[in-house]
């Protein structure tokens, strides 16, 4: 028998990445503009750094967990077309935070520091000699996070129509909410 | 007409001024330093360096004053041993996609009564080009071991970095003004 519900690893793992990405985005734009004297001058790298590696170690076990799991029942009533989007729209939001997670590793690593998470692990450097590209690796940073936060947007909006307007249980097996048959 | 055309060419190089002798930076196996630091807070100095500059000077030590240098920073090329702060410093303070580069060009030479030479030059940073004074002391000249000629010069200046028109206010009031030292050996050509 096919799955009604996402398991609880698998909900966890979204909503948590949902919840950190989105404020590592806000975070991520409001530490850039700190002045040197405030408080959060190297207290906001230093959270966004470790988070950041902490979304990628989610991101990868979702990846490893999608071929472990048991497979998800489909909804019948979305038709082939969504289906195909709404796998696109997955598969560019994991492509976008694993771009915005390798350069933001590279700007940090590209002379040789390694990586501080919360001074529990570091992760050490492993690019070097491309310290020229820093630069670029910034604007990819920040166009990538822009474009993750497009299609997060994207992904919410299709998550609510499928729910009030639909109202097929898409969002509801998200929470692990839906009991009924579909 | 040889002998007149030899006695021509004779006289004119007497009545021409001694050259100073063209000297090429020795960027390419790095005897030369662009460095520069700049109080954190006012507790310590923190320093870096250009790395990709180029130049040429010419100097001649029986006539000082007829010397001219003029050298290239790639100012993206800035580093201070921290790959996040080579970043910020290069998008927020330089501004290296607008100005890629600074230079110094010399006008003047003037020989000190201690032998010490100041050199006064434009000095671009940022886009804008400012006269600069720049103490100078020659280190040594002569032949190296490979079958050239060599010279080197060391010598350090301060601006405050304002006047370029980069805003470190937010650095506090003792990180405005910045020392940077030319050490540079050049290779006659």
């Amino acid at each position: 028998m096919e799955k009604q519900n996402y398991d609880n690893f698998s909900i966890s793992v979204h909503w948590l990445i949902a919840i950190l990405t989105i404020g590592l985005f806000c975070l991520g734009l409001w530490m850039v503009e700190l002045n040197y004297y405030d408080d959060w001058y190297y207290l906001g790298p230093w959270w966004h750094t470790g988070l950041g590696v902490f979304v990628a170690l989610l991101v990868l076990s979702r990846l490893v967990w999608r071929f472990i799991r048991q497979p998800l029942a489909q909804i019948n009533s979305i038709p082939c077309w969504q289906s195909f989007i709404a796998k696109l729209v997955h598969g560019l939001l994991e492509l976008c935070i694993l771009t915005i997670v390798l350069t933001g590793y590279f700007i940090v690593t590209a002379k040789g520091d390694a990586v501080d998470v919360f001074g529990w692990f570091s992760v050490p450097a492993l690019i070097l000699g491309y310290d020229q590209y820093v630069d670029l690796a910034g604007k990819i940073h920040l166009w990538a996070a822009y474009l993750l936060i497009g299609l997060v947007g994207v992904h919410a909006l299709a998550a609510l129509k499928h729910h009030f307007i639909n109202r097929d249980v898409t969002l509801l097996r998200m929470f692990g909410l839906n009991k009924g048959e579909f | 007409m040889k002998k007149q055309l030899a006695a021509l060419v004779l006289a004119a190089s007497t009545m021409m001024p001694a050259y100073a002798a063209d000297y090429v930076i020795d960027t390419a196996k790095a005897h030369a330093f662009i460095d520069f630091r700049i109080q954190h807070l006012g507790f310590s100095w923190m320093s870096g360096r250009f790395n990709d500059f180029e130049g040429e000077f010419s100097y001649d030590a029986a006539k000082p004053e007829a010397s001219s240098i003029n050298v290239k920073i790639d100012v993206a090329s800035v580093d201070t041993n921290f790959a996040e702060r080579d970043k910020h410093l290069r998008g927020k303070f330089l501004e290296t996609d607008k100005f890629p580069e600074a230079s110094f060009k010399s006008t003047s030479f003037k020989q000190m009564d201690d032998g010490s030479l100041v050199v006064t030059g434009d000095f671009t940073l940022h886009g804008v080009t400012k006269t600069l004074e720049f103490p100078v002391e020659k280190v040594g000249e002569g032949d190296d071991p490979w079958g050239g000629y060599r010279a080197g010069f060391m010598g350090e200046t301060s601006f405050t970095i304002a006047d370029y028109g980069i805003d470190v206010s937010r650095l506090g009031p003792s990180s405005q003004v910045v020392y940077l030292t030319l050490s540079i050996e050049g290779i006659r050509k």
